[in-house]
This record gives C-alpha cells, sequence and structure tokens, in this order.
C-alpha cells in the first residue's frame, strides 16, 4: 500500500517548504553566470537567477549603476521661476563648474541655459575626471521644447575647463564636446535629437513634439562604439569603422545649451556596474548623522529609529523619536516623533523646537500642536509614505504597544481610521498577541501598502515580524501567513528575535533589513529577500552587519535608502548617554562622494 | 595728451572698426563639420531701413544733454579728431554697414507713437561685396543671426515714437552686438533723427553712456588682448566716468599701464581686481554724443552661422 508514503513525502515536501522560507539552505546550484541568467530556480529554493544569493556575484547579476554623478538640479530651487531666474539657485559648485553669462540657473525643478542670445553656450561641466571606457553612460532627462534656434546639449568633453564672458554674446565657443546628444527645434515645432561624434552628427531621432520629460542616454559599449539613446531605445551609433580608442582619453561631463524653454530635469552619469553586496557595509564620511539635540530641547537625552523619507521636490528628510532623559534612560512623558530637514545629502537639521507629536508634557516655544491624543502613548517609531501625493505616517511606540497608527501630516499631525482598522494586536495566542510595532512600509505601483511590522505575544518573548495590507494606507489587514518572518534557531545572532524591519522593493525583489536580537540582547542586522513580501529567505551570510564592525555598541532600527543604485543605511544606537543616528554606505565607501538628491527608501 | 598716447587711442579705434566687419572669430555654424541637421531659421519681418552714411563723434563740449543741466555731454568727444577719420573709412569700404530698421510704422509718413526701431550691423549682399552703393540709397544688406534671441527676436529692439518726421527713442539700455567686438552696451540714450520729406534720408544724433562693464569687454584678438576700457584708463589723461548713473559719486578706475588693477566706487569703496568695472556697485558710464545721417536701405535676409 503506497498511500502512507506518499503522505510522508507529502508531508515531509510541506515541512522543508516551511523552513525554505525561514532558512536559506540550498544556494548549492545556481551559482554561474549561466544558470543566473536562465530564468530558471534551478536550486528549487524559491529565488530565481539573480534573486538567488548564489548569483550575486555573477556578472549577469552584476548591474548596480556605479555612479559618479546623480543631479535631479531641483532640491533647493524647485519652486523658482525660471523666468525670474533666482540668482542665488546655482548648479552645485562641489559637482560643476558653471560658465558663461548670463550663469545657468535651476529652477522649476531642472537646469535652464536662461540665456535668449544666440551666442556662446552655457552650461556645465562636470569636476569628475571620466575615462572613456566601456561602462560609461551619460543620461539625462531632457524637458521642455526648445525655441526655434535655441539648443540643449549634452555630451562628454576633454576640456578640463571651460569659460565664459561677462558679454554674453561674445564670440567664442565654450563647450566643445567630442561626444553629445543635441537638442534642437525642427520645423515641425517640435525637437529632434542630433547624435555627434567626433564634431560630426552621426544620427538623427525622430521629431518629438510633446515638452514631457524625455530620457537621452550615451552609452560606450563594449566595442567602444558609443551608441545615442532616447527613452531606452538607440536612435544612433557611432561609426564602427571609428571606436575609442584602447587607452580611453579622460574627460568631463558637460551640459551646455541656450534658450530657456527646454531645460535638463536631471543628468547621471554611470562608470559601469557592481554587483550587489548586502553584507558590505561601511561607516560614511560623516558617520553620526544626528546626535541629541541641545540641551533644554525635547529630544537632548536620545534620537533613535530613524526613519528616511523623500521630499516632493526631492531631497531626504528624516523622521526620528526623541526623549529626554529619566533616571539613566528615556523618559516616555518626554518623548516625541520629529522631522530633520535634509540640508544636503544625508545632512540634517532639526529646525523645530517641538516635535511632530509628542508628549503633552513638553514644553517648547510653540506648544505641542500635536500631542499624544489619550488613547496613543508614545508614537514615536515612524514608517513615512506616500499615498495619492500625501505624506503619511505609520507609527507605533518604539518598545511596543496595542496597534499601529496611520497618521496623516498637516497644520496638525492626525490619526486615521478607526480601530478595527489598524493594525493591533493579535488575539490570545497569536504571535503578535502581546504587542506591536516598528513598521516598515512599501507603495507598490498597484497601490497596495505592504506594512511589516515586529509583534511577539509575550512580554519576554522573540520578536517576530509580520505583514499587513492596505488600499488606502488606512485599513489594513494581516496576512495569513504571519509571522511571514521568525527568530532564528536558539543561539543565531537572530535567536532572540527580529524587530525593526526595513524593506526596499527592487528589480521584482523585496528585500528586508532588520535588527536581530541574539544571545544576551546582543544586537545586529540581519538581511533577508522575498519575491512576494510573505515568503523570505534569510541571506546565509547574515548577519550583515555587526556593532564591532563599526565601532558601536549597538545597532538598532536601520532605515534604507537606495540612491542612484547604491543603498544607504541609517541606524540608531547607544552614545555615551541616550543614543544618536548614524549612516553607513554600502559597497565600495567611494561611492559616497556621489551625490544624492533622490532615490527608493525603505522603512 | 602725448604722442604715444595718442598713437595708442588711435589704435584702438582702429582696431575697433576693423574689428567690425571681421567674422574670423564668428561663432561656429550650427552642427559643425559634417552636420546634417539645423535648426529651422527664423522668419523675421523687416520694416522701413535706413543705413549709416556717416558717424561722426561731435567734438567735446558738443552733443546731447544726457543729464539734464543742459550742458552737452561728450566725454568721448576728446577723442573724436582720432575716431572720424576712420569710421569714415570702415563705412566706406563696407566693413561698418549700421542699419536702423523702424518697425510698425504702416502709416508712414504720419505720426506714430506706437514703433520699434531696431539696430543691425549688416553684410553687403552683394557677391562680391561692392560698398559703392552701400549708401546710395539702393543698398541691399544681410544681418547677422545672432543679431536675434533664440525665439527669432531682434536682440537691439526698442520702442520709438515718431512726430513730425522726427523720430526719438529713449531706452535705459540699449546694446548693440558687434561681431568680432562684443556686445557695446549703452545706457539712457536719447536718439533723435529727422526724416527728408520722402523718408529715403535722415539727419540727427545720439547721446548715451557707455558702460563700463560693456567697454572693460570691449575685446578681441584684434585688440591685441586688450579692452577699450584698458586703453581708455591706461592711455588718457583723466579717464575716469563722467555719468553718475548710480548716484554715488563718480567713479574711479585705477589702471596699472595695461590693465585694470582696481576701481574706486562714488561712496569710496575700492573693489579690486581686473573685474571690477563689471561689479554691481560700478555703475557709471561714459558719455558720449554722435552725429549721424542716414540713407534708405534694404534687409533681405539673414545669415546663418557667421
Amino acid at each position: 500500500m503506497r498511500r502512507p508514503v506518499l503522505v510522508a513525502v507529502a508531508a515531509t515536501l510541506a515541512t522543508s517548504c516551511t523552513l525554505l522560507t525561514d532558512f536559506d539552505t540550498s544556494s548549492l546550484g545556481e551559482d554561474s553566470d549561466a544558470l543566473c541568467s536562465d530564468e530558471v530556480d534551478n536550486d528549487g529554493n524559491g529565488l530565481t537567477d539573480c534573486s538567488d544569493f548564489g548569483c550575486l556575484a555573477q556578472p549577469s547579476c552584476c548591474v548596480i549603476p556605479r555612479v559618479a554623478i546623480d543631479d535631479d538640479f531641483s532640491p533647493a530651487c524647485a519652486d523658482a521661476i525660471c523666468s525670474e531666474a533666482d540668482p542665488a539657485c546655482v548648479p552645485d559648485p562641489t559637482v560643476w563648474q558653471s560658465w558663461g553669462t548670463p550663469d545657468p540657473v535651476l529652477c522649476q525643478g531642472r537646469l535652464s541655459p536662461n540665456k535668449i542670445e544666440q551666442c556662446y553656450d552655457v552650461g556645465v561641466l562636470g569636476l569628475t575626471p571620466l575615462t572613456f571606457e566601456p561602462g560609461l553612460v551619460v543620461a539625462a532627462t531632457l524637458v521642455g521644447i526648445p525655441e526655434p534656434r535655441a539648443r540643449i546639449e549634452v555630451g562628454l568633453t576633454l576640456q578640463d575647463e571651460i569659460r565664459g564672458s561677462f558679454d554674453p554674446c561674445e564670440s567664442l565657443t565654450t563647450a566643445e564636446p567630442v561626444l553629445s546628444i543635441r537638442q534642437l527645434a525642427d520645423e515641425g515645432g517640435g525637437y529632434r535629437l542630433v547624435a555627434r561624434f567626433d564634431g560630426s552628427d552621426v544620427g538623427l531621432s525622430d521629431p518629438f513634439t510633446e515638452p514631457s520629460p524625455r530620457q537621452i542616454e550615451l552609452a560606450i559599449a563594449d566595442d567602444r562604439r558609443v551608441h545615442y539613446l532616447v527613452d531606452g531605445i538607440e536612435f544612433a551609433a557611432s561609426p564602427a569603422e571609428q571606436p575609442l580608442p584602447q587607452s580611453g582619453p579622460v574627460g568631463r561631463v558637460v551640459a551646455a545649451g541656450r534658450g530657456t524653454a527646454a531645460g535638463i530635469d536631471r543628468i547621471t552619469v554611470t562608470v559601469g556596474t557592481d554587483c550587489d553586496t548586502p553584507a558590505l557595509w561601511s561607516p560614511a564620511e560623516s558617520f553620526m548623522v544626528m546626535e541629541p539635540g541641545i540641551a533644554g530641547r525635547w529630544d537632548d537625552y536620545s534620537v533613535f529609529a530613524p526613519a528616511l523619507t523623500e521630499r516632493d521636490e526631492g531631497g531626504i528628510d528624516l523622521y526620528y523619536g526623541g526623549c529626554r532623559e529619566k533616571e539613566g534612560s528615556c523618559d516616555p512623558l518626554a518623548a516625541g516623533l520629529g522631522l530633520a530637514a535634509g540640508v544636503g545629502p544625508f545632512e540634517f537639521t532639526a529646525g523645530e523646537d517641538c516635535p511632530l507629536v509628542g508628549a503633552a508634557s513638553i514644553v517648547c516655544d510653540d506648544g505641542i500642536k500635536s500631542p499624544f491624543a489619550d488613547q496613543f502613548d508614545n508614537l514615536i517609531d515612524a514608517a513615512p509614505f506616500r499615498m495619492d501625493g500625501e505624506m503619511m505616517i505609520l507609527a507605533s511606540q518604539e518598545n511596543g504597544g496595542d496597534q499601529i497608527v496611520t497618521l496623516r501630516l498637516g497644520d496638525r499631525v492626525t490619526a486615521l481610521g478607526e480601530l478595527e482598522d489598524r493594525i493591533r494586536t493579535g488575539n490570545s495566542g497569536a504571535w503578535d498577541a502581546h504587542e506591536v510595532c516598528c513598521p516598515a512600509v512599501t507603495v507598490g505601483d498597484d497601490g497596495v501598502v505592504r506594512a511589516w511590522y515586529a509583534g511577539r505575544n509575550g512580554a519576554n518573548a522573540p520578536w517576530r515580524i509580520g505583514l499587513a495590507q492596505s488600499n488606502d494606507g488606512i485599513r489594513f489587514e494581516k496576512d495569513p501567513n504571519n509571522p511571514v518572518l521568525r527568530e532564528g534557531s536558539a543561539g543565531a545572532f537572530d535567536g532572540d528575535g527580529l524587530t525593526a524591519p526595513a524593506v526596499l522593493f527592487e528589480r521584482g525583489l523585496y528585500r528586508m533589513w532588520y535588527e536581530a536580537r541574539g544571545f544576551f540582547g546582543a544586537t545586529s542586522i540581519g538581511y533577508a529577500v522575498s519575491t512576494d513580501g510573505v515568503h523570505w529567505h534569510k541571506y546565509p551570510d547574515n548577519p550583515v552587519l555587526l556593532p564591532d564592525d563599526i565601532g558601536l555598541s549597538a545597532v538598532r532600527a536601520p532605515s534604507l535608502a537606495l540612491i542612484g543604485g547604491h543603498l544607504q543605511m541609517v541606524l540608531s544606537a547607544e552614545v555615551d548617554a541616550g543614543s544618536a543616528i548614524y549612516r553607513l554606505v554600502n559597497g565600495d565607501p567611494d561611492a559616497d562622494a556621489a551625490p544624492a538628491p533622490r532615490g527608493m527608501l525603505g522603512r | 595728451m602725448t604722442a604715444r598716447r595718442r598713437r595708442r587711442a588711435l589704435a584702438v579705434w582702429l582696431l575697433l572698426a576693423a574689428a567690425c566687419g571681421s567674422d574670423d572669430d564668428a561663432a561656429q555654424p550650427d552642427g559643425g563639420p559634417g552636420a546634417s541637421f539645423s535648426p529651422p531659421e527664423c522668419q523675421v519681418e523687416f520694416g522701413h531701413t535706413l543705413i549709416f552714411k556717416t558717424v561722426t563723434l561731435l567734438p567735446q563740449g558738443e552733443g546731447v544733454d544726457i543729464t539734464g543741466d543742459d550742458v552737452p555731454d561728450n566725454l568721448l568727444g576728446r577723442i573724436a579728431p582720432l575716431a572720424n577719420p576712420t569710421i569714415v573709412q570702415v563705412i566706406a569700404n563696407g566693413t561698418g554697414v549700421f542699419l536702423l530698421d523702424f518697425t510698425g510704422w504702416e502709416d508712414a509718413p504720419a505720426d506714430d507713437d506706437d514703433m520699434e526701431v531696431t539696430f543691425y550691423l549688416g553684410a553687403d549682399s552683394d557677391i562680391p561685396p561692392d560698398p559703392s552703393d552701400n549708401t546710395s540709397g539702393h543698398g541691399d544688406f544681410l544681418v547677422v543671426d545672432r543679431q536675434f534671441d533664440v525665439d527669432c527676436n531682434p536682440l537691439t529692439r526698442v520702442p520709438t515714437s515718431v512726430a513730425g518726421r522726427v523720430a526719438r527713442a529713449t531706452p535705459a539700455v540699449w546694446r548693440f552686438l558687434i561681431e568680432g567686438v562684443g556686445t557695446l552696451s549703452f545706457e539712457r540714450i536719447q536718439l533723435e533723427v529727422e526724416f527728408t520729406p520722402d523718408l529715403t534720408g535722415f539727419s540727427g544724433q545720439f547721446g548715451t553712456g557707455w558702460g563700463m562693464c560693456s567697454l572693460a569687454h570691449t575685446e578681441g584678438p584684434l585688440f591685441a588682448g586688450a579692452t577699450l576700457l584698458e586703453r581708455l584708463v591706461n592711455d588718457f589723461e583723466e579717464p575716469d566716468p563722467d555719468l553718475d548713473f548710480d548716484g554715488d559719486g563718480l567713479e574711479h578706475v585705477v589702471g596699472d599701464g595695461e590693465g585694470i588693477a582696481s576701481c574706486i566706487d562714488g561712496d569710496g569703496t575700492v573693489i579690486e581686481g581686473p573685474d571690477c568695472p563689471c561689479d554691481p556697485r560700478m555703475g557709471d558710464a561714459y558719455s558720449v554724443s554722435v552725429a549721424v545721417e542716414g540713407a534708405a536701405a534694404t534687409i533681405s535676409g539673414i545669415i546663418y552661422g557667421q
């Protein structure tokens, strides 16, 4: 009789499937470039090709652009009107050398030549030297339709300095790109793109009649030819008989032009690609990005639980929890949720004297506009997200509470939804029956808000991570597979639980970093991936970050940003008294040199 | 003035005049070598055009009262004896084709207070160039594309009016592009010319302040690396501007024998460095008054990429 055997096999398979969600035991089979690009889950672990940890170092999966320059020209001057250009709104002098009269300006979120004369081009020259080698890609987003005799040109030049003149119409040639794409008006009222190579036109795009943003790209391929693309489609290539020299010259990116109607929304220069290295973290050049506030402020003892968020106009802000001290720890009756404005790439200034929301006992100049309501205490662990253009926050108590609340930001912070809509502690006996906290949010292209949160079923039980989903960011439903990520085995780095997840969705993969709790409360950062947000695979070489690695005593509550393809992490850690917020960069530490205007954020 | 200074001043004007007709240093054509695509050409309607037959710097002490004190303002008139022969020469040989184009004068010669006048630097349309007919009343000329903005509007167009065949224009600033020299920026121009009854000619005067920054960047290879202001400051006695346009007292420019060393604002503030003439605090200008005569002309098109 075979049926019992079949049942036993099925039971074994079911068990192993459960195990697979907790421990990635089989990265053995998917470990060559061929197997990592065949669209087959060769080792049957639920992760295909580049999603599989075994493929991380394979060439076909090393596709993270190595960013040399990434500037969206917007953060400081998005509101500046081009016709009334603010002379203070100029390109970042640490990235660009500007030339010409009038100066090119930043306005309406873009770089504009702002020059009406049909005379020499004005523009910007990148300060970063670039070798003309395969893998070099110059991408720019053009917006607007140029006037009949205007133009925009983006490319590479061998010049290391460009001079203009006080005279807007002096007879001089400024930028001399050797490889470029030029935007010129055409007879039909639109424009065309002209591919240029070594001073000659080598191709012409179809006409475009809409002013909407259009991505142009100039890429040096392995055959040392230059390929010219618009919106991802090649419209020209340099002559096959004229490959770039083997020993590539060194030049710089240049953006030049004249006119006022068209401009450049963004320029990104990449110089090859990197592999995904989820375990390679190092302190950023400015390691501590936020310390407790000055004495007397509401956050003068501790700042913690950081959460990065992107502003509409570009730039990154930081939500954080803060508190005053009481008997050597945070005073729960004097804690709040603060917002620190980004004043530069990962430079934050806690401007307001009052927290966004906080304990009613906090005394500050304006008084607390949004004290914790009676039913909510210490909503200071925040996961910001944007729904229909509106900034919202999913917030919990830092150390756990009975619910996670959606807050709407505005003049006053208000709680949304009814009690039954919220992520609350589970019923008696449930994995999250005792308390929930520390959410992380993604908003999918399908509009679904996915919130991962930590929960546990007793004061001394290990934290686990569950998933709840919502279509409006207010009414959540827990996933029946909860918890979707559990603690590791006894003695493992996360054997005592895992909490404070940060999640990014990238290239079809959910990526989670989380605070792991180990023996005697030792903290570290763990990493896991999932294709559906439900079934997670822990990184086999966890933990990806230990406090000792970076000279800290603990690492807590990570928040991630993906900037120009490169990961950045902020987390909180204890200092002499209280805690502060630190920043780490992933992969090559030199990536920290790239400016960081926009990206993907996870918390 | 020493003989040496006179020679240098003359050289300045020779260079200026010669540069007017030069295209050696002109902008590169769009597209460059091998270009296969060019933007659309400007469609411009020209009006009633006249060419300057004569341009004469008036002697110092004569000219237009720019400041309103009933005294002619014409500091640069001191170089009239040196400059005028050169100006005559460049007009005669066709290297200096200065055109005024009156537009919006539909009911000419009737009075009209809603017109515009545009200055163009022209080029002879004859092939090969024949300057002999330039000021005959039948001259035909082309104008250079760079005298239009990117939207094809003339850069040097200002409002004017005509009453009793006398045209007057008083723009706050009027900039003239002179190929090979740069942009000449004139401030508070007072232009007054009277047309002949048949509108085929005019005569009149204009007075203006020539801004220091403009003078400081009136340059080109033909100036042998110098600017007009550098020459004025280093080659003339009492070289300071005479028009206190910014109202804080007359400014002073200090030369070092070759270039500009510093500037002193009207309030006494010293601004160091060769770029000081373009400091926003330096708002004064040199007065100049000119007598002009003109003849009818035609503009038949635009030259691109010159």
